[in-house]
């Protein structure tokens, strides 16, 4: 399949954003995005996550699980190499970035269920990307999600003083500023020229 | 004890990883031959309905039948090009047709008859469209407006045009432009490239 | 005595506790399967019972997981569960297997059975744990039949494949489209949370 890596990377991040097309990564989207820099710091993660789970996740896949006739156990593999990722990333974060550490708390060790990193591993094994497309999309997927929830973030932050109905406060409104953010993202599906 | 011990976690977890992926080898070997069959029958009646060759039963056995009745195969192209026969000659052919879509590489198969004048039907085999959007192409709605459709006179090379274009002759998806682009290229290209090789013969 | 306590559990978990629209997880598969009834029904079907037997196998071997790598068997047992499910609905239910497509594959990393697993079937007994993901998979199915009954009807006119509307009605299309999901899960929620407002402060 001829579509190049470039147009993968800049089609996930902006035409198929994980979140607002896809909705994969919705439960730590919805809770973290109140404070930007701690939005943008679980973007960088969940990105950093995707990017080695998906080179991983790739060479599990075609050179161990094919070969042996094992793809029906791909799920497991997977998302064991997801959780020992996460929890490598962890020991890293709390070394080195201890401030960023406690400020995500639980969704640190939350990533390993983030439906966004096991949905690029399925999708790239759906849609038969080869490796560069694959790293492209993984990338590009996360690069498409910190984007997401920082610019949700910024929202919120603005939001702090609006007079919001008291039904809708927390995650009514937040699903309300998604919606119109995926609207508004639809507008840059003719850029894309896939040929 | 059992907790402090480093030796337990990785023996249990050994433990139940071996226990689950023999349960799962289990299933999946109990039912690897139902999904086959299931697989070849469905593509057996998707070349079936592209060559207007009509079924009554869903049964595989009665769709192998029918299909081996019928149709018959060309190997020396990957993917394989389907044809019928009628008093000894061709009277249609199943030729592949694929190419990028929106999110993936889509492949489908089509029917045109021997003459080249009618397009007899079209099917998906394989695509990862937006379910609801681009993934509509697979539904009855869109594919039946191929059925029968005249293409013994293209505009440049053009067989399949989305009104409200000149010459229109389907609609594409509303909503799912791409999607409908990609499936029109790739068609276009495939019977254009099928029917020039062949006339040369 | 016990029947009660299940009682009690199952209104917990479709209602008071409904993972979707009161503690907000589980979503983005409830988001993604919505734009069709039976869609919905199946993946609600397909996560009841894998939250249901995960718990339980869970719950059984409580006793016995180490506490560190607690999660990583939790994520084990949930993965092959699905993986039965995903392999039963390619062997008996074709058609279905392909409409949901990759979003079997994401009942793995709904955050609805993680979170039953870790907040109650770690720490409680086999039967109850199994009621109990019964309860939040009963929940999670009944709220995206609901989302998925406004956007099938709207956006196609039909009502689990049955056409219910005529020519006269104008499909919505945002209604087949992603953001109708987010709009519609909005006002559910909002829906509750007044009603809930309304009877606290009575």
């Amino acid at each position: 399949m001829e579509i190049s890596p470039w147009v993968i990377l800049f089609a996930s991040i902006f035409t198929n954003n994980m979140i607002l097309s896809n909705f994969l990564g919705m439960c730590s989207f919805i809770a973290v995005s109140r404070e930007i820099p701690t939005a943008f710091g679980l973007g960088q993660a969940v990105t950093i996550v995707l990017a080695i789970t998906s080179i991983f996740n790739y060479l599990l896949y075609h050179y161990v699980l094919l070969p042996l006739g094992l793809e029906y156990l791909r799920f497991i593999v997977f998302i064991i190499c997801i959780a020992a990722s996460v929890q490598l990333l962890e020991m890293i974060i709390e070394r080195f970035l201890p401030n960023l550490y406690y400020a995500l708390g639980i969704f640190l060790p939350l990533i390993t269920v983030n439906c966004a990193i096991f949905g690029v591993s399925l999708f790239m094994i759906i849609r038969e990307y080869s490796f560069l497309q694959s790293l492209a999309f993984a990338v590009g997927s996360g690069i498409g999600w910190t984007l997401a929830i920082v610019a949700l973030a910024g929202i919120r932050q603005k939001l702090k003083n609006a007079p919001i109905p008291k039904g809708l406060e927390g995650p009514g409104i937040t699903l309300i500023i998604t919606g119109l953010m995926a609207i508004a993202f639809i507008g840059f599906s003719g850029i894309v020229q896939i040929q | 004890m059992r907790e402090r011990s480093f030796i337990y976690p990785i023996i249990f977890m050994a433990l139940i990883t071996a226990l689950f992926t023999f349960l799962l080898a289990l299933l999946n070997h109990s039912t690897a031959q139902r999904i086959q069959l299931l697989e070849d029958t469905d593509l057996r009646k998707k070349i079936l309905y592209v060559l207007d060759i009509a079924y009554e039963s869903d049964e595989p056995e009665e769709i192998e039948r029918l299909f081996n009745q019928d149709v018959k195969v060309d190997n020396s192209f990957e993917p394989p090009i389907y044809y019928t026969m009628e008093g000894g000659e061709v009277a249609a052919y199943a030729l592949p047709a694929s190419g990028p879509g929106l999110w993936g590489n889509i492949d489908a198969y089509v029917g045109i008859s021997a003459d080249f004048t009618s397009l007899l039907g079209l099917e998906f085999i394989k695509h990862s469209e937006t379910p609801g959007l681009g993934g509509r192409i697979s539904e009855g709605e869109f594919l039946e407006q191929f059925r029968g459709l005249d293409i013994s006179s293209p505009v440049d090379g053009e067989y399949i045009i989305y009104r409200p274009a000149p010459g229109g002759n389907v609609d594409a998806i509303a909503g799912a432009t791409q999607t409908s682009k990609s499936v029109r290229d790739l068609l276009n290209k495939d019977i254009d490239r099928f029917i020039i090789e062949r006339r040369g013969k | 005595m016990a029947k009660d306590k299940y009682r009690k559990l199952l209104r917990l978990g479709i209602i008071e506790e409904n993972p979707v629209i009161v503690q907000i997880i589980g979503i983005c598969s409830a988001l993604a399967v919505t734009n069709l009834m039976a869609n919905s029904l199946i993946m609600g079907l397909g996560l009841t019972f894998v939250t249901a037997i995960s718990s339980l196998t869970i719950s059984l071997i409580r006793n016995y997981t180490p506490k560190h790598i607690r999660m990583m068997v939790q994520v084990l047992i949930i993965a092959a569960y699905v993986i039965i499910v995903d392999i039963f609905l390619k062997a008996y239910m074709p058609e279905m297997s392909k409409a949901l497509g990759p979003y079997v594959g994401l009942i793995i990393t709904n955050c609805i059975i993680m979170g039953r697993a870790e907040a109650y079937a770690q720490i409680n007994p086999p039967i109850p744990s199994l009621v109990d993901g019964i309860a939040a998979g009963l929940g999670y199915t009944l709220v995206l039949l609901a989302i998925a009954f406004v956007r099938e009807l709207m956006g196609f006119g039909t009502i689990l494949g049955f056409r219910v509307l005529g020519d006269w009605w104008t499909p919505w299309t945002i209604m087949v489209m992603p953001p109708s999901a987010f709009f519609l899960l909005a006002i559910l929620i909002w829906i509750f949370n007044n009603k809930r407002n309304g009877e606290v402060s009575k």
